[in-house]
């Protein structure tokens, strides 16, 4: 009890002080391993190496990669052309083109993080120049970016996938139907707005040229075909499929559009596994620290909470969302997965509860936090595009945040939504 | 461990869940040794890989001392030790009883020396993880409909050839990819044990499961010197006592399971038939004689069939 | 000095793309092996893993140079002038205790598994991949200490402002 206290004091200090999130589980990793005393040191290190020690956790720089090969210059730029033309005309068209982006670089990208920077920076400056207010522009582009992680790939989900041990495939075609139906509910909720305020439409364009400039955007868009389909089919595992994304976002921007030269590669990928580096080496100290919590036979305690406070699995699921959308505001989707799914899962095993679509609640729950203060990630990208302050952002945000937990508690009760498609074209029973 | 002789806690770990044969295992130990050592010897039993996920790093864990017994495949074993790979060679046993002889006699001992000899590892006793057959969309009864046949296989350089030499060919997915792959037909077969293809559920895809049983495995229970060295002479006396028990446990509780298993399975409407298994151990001949020459375990290979 | 880290950076980059780079071949003959008949590599999916692992322990030691991990720094940069050279002095000390852990730990580790073989490749050692730590940890103490110097440096010179 009282090293347990110990050590959360010593996490929240260095926290708070401003040591790296990896260092600062790595470190309490250690110290508790060395307190236990009659288990080597090296457990800690041993354990970092243990989280890495698996193909699946490939697709992430992988995912990355194919991402960063794809944001080089034109093919976004494509992709936001071809959403105005498909959603323009509708009032609130550019809005409405926002969401719809998102979709299509959510299928592209495996972060949520990437989708606010890329698309932000191009349709937050435009939204403001047709006379939308900043509030909306934030608000719009950043909840819509949090369908990234939702909609497949997702990188999140490999950590998931890889911590839990079930199939990542079967958690990526769960994440199809609740993607697009988050998607939709935010087209909706703009549609609204739109008639209230009457914000600004496009002129509709001609069906024809819809299809020209379609069948031009077809190639980039033809990414997330190869990748759902590649798994939905069981052509690939999803790091396969990672590679065949990059593989094919390689030759699209170098031979089809040139938007990338043989030079830009090495930056490419520098920036590629810096930024894998970051997001892996905090699922590498946070198994150790998992490694630590088993040594104490802290999940059966926290089982045994559970079992008395929330016997009944509805209850349950309800103390999970709210313990992770509490978690997400405060802490990185990864890590957040790393350090807590370990904790919850086996109460929800031991209720009957689908491992996978207790995942996509997971997900969708620790999305909220990308867009929530003080830590949000595509709030605080999405504000800053826009040189709007944070407070501001997340008033304007709010609606959109209610929209997206009436999609959370819809998937949470109803399970076939998330399950319909794994239960198809996957094993119902792993 | 601890200074010698005095109390002791053992920590035992499986990647496998608490109903496991090895989980039962590890239970029987912990009750033995704990009453015969007069509680001055607790295990402590964690399951669901919460302490290393794959026998892999529970084997590494073992080494570094932070784990004190688990159980692996040989050829994880064989990270340390390559002779251990031995006991992973398709058609090795020709029955269970064949198996015991074997493990339970000189071949089981002098490997246990062998390991002894070369790590800090002690062998305490040899389990397994069922009989593995093959299963997929066709039966099979002879080499001859293995011809260009994808089976997943398990990644040792062995089995591979053993499976191209019976004219299959063999590639690697892994475990939970393997339903979809199945589904969808990116391999046309895979083999394991009873047990293992109902858990996956395996059996609702590849309907067909044919009695090759190529692999009577081996899995090996185990130690490090440094845990055991720790102990006093009485704890040492209890800790072997336990280990014999747990070995016995173990194999009952596997055998059992298998039984659960191939009844749960022929109920789902699974079709298992029998095979001649002779011209499959005629084909494979040569794989096992070049394995056996490289590890270095001709004497050994003899011994093993002389007790057929 | 500064050119002295700045060469070890520039070498560290290089030497995290070229296991990047490894590891998508690898990845690639996976992939290759399963589609194309006659192309069997069993070993690819273990080598692509552990090229990925020297990867990421490469780029996690750039990165402390660099300053870019994930962290919390909403208090260290509401401080000013002393106290915020002093705080991120202890926040530099501390990577340095763990690179240092990282270092030592994962010597003994690599000497233990050095003999040990790759399952599907035995004729490499484990101890090439294992090495990939105690290397992580000693940049990583390095680029701490650089880091110190840096900070310093500026506060001196800036007379109290420090580069965020
Ligand atoms: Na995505
Ligand atoms: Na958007």
């Amino acid at each position: 009890m009282m090293e347990g206290l110990l050590l959360i004091g010593l996490f929240v200090l260095l926290l708070l002080l401003g040591v790296p999130i990896a260092f600062v589980i790595g470190i309490v990793a250690y110290v508790g391993i060395v307190m236990i005393g009659n288990i080597p040191v090296t457990t800690m290190v041993q354990s970092m190496f243990a989280g890495l020690d698996s193909f699946v956790l490939l697709a992430v720089p992988l995912f990355i990669l194919a991402a960063n090969l794809m944001n080089q210059g034109e093919i976004s730029e494509r992709l936001i052309r071809f959403a105005i033309m498909l959603v323009g005309h509708i009032r609130g068209g550019l809005a409405q083109a926002n969401i719809v982006v998102s979709m299509f670089f959510g299928g592209i990208s495996g972060s949520s993080t990437a989708d606010t920077a890329g698309v932000g920076k191009i349709l937050i400056p435009s939204m403001v120049k047709e006379k939308y207010s900043k509030e909306t522009a934030v608000a719009v582009t950043a909840s819509s970016s949090t369908m990234g992680m939702i909609i497949p790939p997702s990188i999140p989900m490999v950590i998931y996938g890889s911590l839990v041990s079930v199939s990542v495939g079967k958690m990526f075609l769960a994440g199809i139907v609740p993607g697009l139906a988050l998607g939709l509910g935010l087209m909706i909720l703009v549609w609204f707005f739109a008639h209230r305020h009457e914000y600004p439409r496009h002129d509709r364009v001609k069906v024809k040229k819809v299809l020209a400039e379609g069948v031009k955007s077809l190639p980039p868009l033809f990414t997330p075909v190869i990748i759902i389909g590649g798994i939905m089919g069981g052509f690939v595992t999803p790091t396969e499929a990672a590679i065949l994304a990059c593989i094919y976002a390689f030759l699209l921007s170098f031979l089809v559009y040139r938007s990338i030269r043989l030079r830009d590669l090495p930056e490419i990928l520098f920036d590629t596994l810096k930024l894998s580096s970051l997001t892996l080496i905090a699922l590498s100290t946070a198994t150790a620290l998992g490694r630590l919590i088993s040594y104490y036979n802290v999940p059966q305690k926290v089982g045994v909470f559970f079992d008395t406070f929330f016997p009944y699995p509805w209850l349950f699921l309800l103390a999970v969302i709210l313990l992770f959308l509490f978690v997400g505001m405060y802490m990185d989707t990864v890590p957040a997965i790393i350090l807590f799914v370990p904790i919850v899962l086996p109460t929800a095993t031991a209720f009957g509860i689908d491992p996978i679509h207790f995942g996509i609640v997971i997900m969708l729950c620790l999305a909220v936090g990308l867009i929530t203060p003080p830590y949000g990630l595509c709030l605080l990208l999405a504000s800053s595009i826009a040189k709007l302050s944070v407070g501001r952002s997340f008033r304007a945000l709010i609606p959109y945040l209610l929209v997206i937990l009436f999609i959370i508690l819809l998937v949470a009760y109803i399970p076939s939504i998330a399950m319909w498609i794994p239960d198809t074209f996957g094993n119902a029973s792993q | 461990g601890s200074d010698r002789g005095g109390k002791v806690k053992l920590i035992a770990a499986t990647q496998l869940d608490s109903k496991s044969a090895f989980a039962e295992g590890f239970r029987e130990f912990k009750k033995v040794v704990e009453k015969e050592s007069d509680g001055t010897v607790t295990v402590e039993v964690h399951t669901n890989g919460d302490l290393g996920g794959n026998e892999d790093e529970l084997v590494q864990n073992l080494q570094s001392g932070s784990v004190d017994l688990v159980v692996a495949s040989p050829g994880f074993m064989a990270q340390a030790v390559k002779e251990v790979d031995f006991f992973a060679l398709p058609y090795l046993f020709e029955s269970r009883d064949h198996w015991k002889k074997a493990v339970d006699g000189e071949v089981g001992h002098t490997v246990t020396k062998m390991v002894e000899q070369k790590t800090d590892f002690k062998i305490l006793g040899y389990w397994s993880a069922g009989v593995r057959n093959y299963y997929g969309f066709q039966p099979i009864e002879e080499p001859e409909d293995l011809k260009g046949i994808k089976i997943r296989s398990q990644d040792s350089p062995t089995v591979r050839d053993a499976w191209k030499a019976l004219g299959a060919q063999p590639t690697s997915v892994a475990w939970n990819e393997m339903y979809q792959a199945l589904q969808n037909q990116v391999v046309d077969a895979a083999e394991n044990d009873f047990t293992n293809i109902y858990q996956a559920s395996h059996h609702e895809t590849a309907k067909y499961i044919s009695l090759t049983q190529h692999d009577y495995t081996t899995r090996l229970f185990f130690t490090s010197q440094q845990t055991f060295d720790a102990l006093d002479e009485k704890q040492q006396q209890a800790f072997m006592k336990a280990a014999k028990a747990a070995t016995e446990a173990a194999r009952k509780a596997d055998d059992q399971l298998a039984e659960e298993s191939k009844q749960k399975l022929k109920k789902a409407g699974v079709k298992i038939n029998k095979v001649d298994t002779q011209p499959f151990v005629e084909k494979t001949e040569p794989v096992r004689e070049k394995a056996v020459q490289q590890l270095g375990m001709e004497a050994l290979y003899q011994k093993v069939q002389e007790l057929k | 000095m500064k050119r002295w880290i700045d060469r070890l950076e520039w070498i560290q980059l290089r030497m995290a793309a070229g296991f990047f780079l490894l590891f998508i071949g690898c990845v690639i003959l996976q992939v290759a092996s399963r589609y194309l008949p006659g192309v069997t590599v069993l070993w690819a999916p273990e080598v692509a893993t552990y090229a990925f692992i020297w990867t990421i322990f490469m780029g996690a030691a750039i990165m402390v140079r660099r300053q870019e991990h994930f962290r919390f720094d909403m208090l260290v940069n509401r401080l000013k002038g002393r106290s915020q050279l002093v705080a991120r002095i202890v926040i530099h000390m501390t990577i340095l205790a763990f690179g240092f852990v990282l270092f030592g730990d994962g010597t003994t580790l690599t000497q233990q598994f050095w003999a040990w073989s790759l399952n599907s490749l035995p004729q490499v050692k484990q101890g090439y991949v294992w090495l990939a730590i105690p290397v992580s940890g000693i940049t990583m103490m390095i680029y701490a200490i650089a880091n110190i110097r840096d900070d310093i440096h500026d506060y001196k010179r800036k007379e109290g402002e420090l580069t965020p």
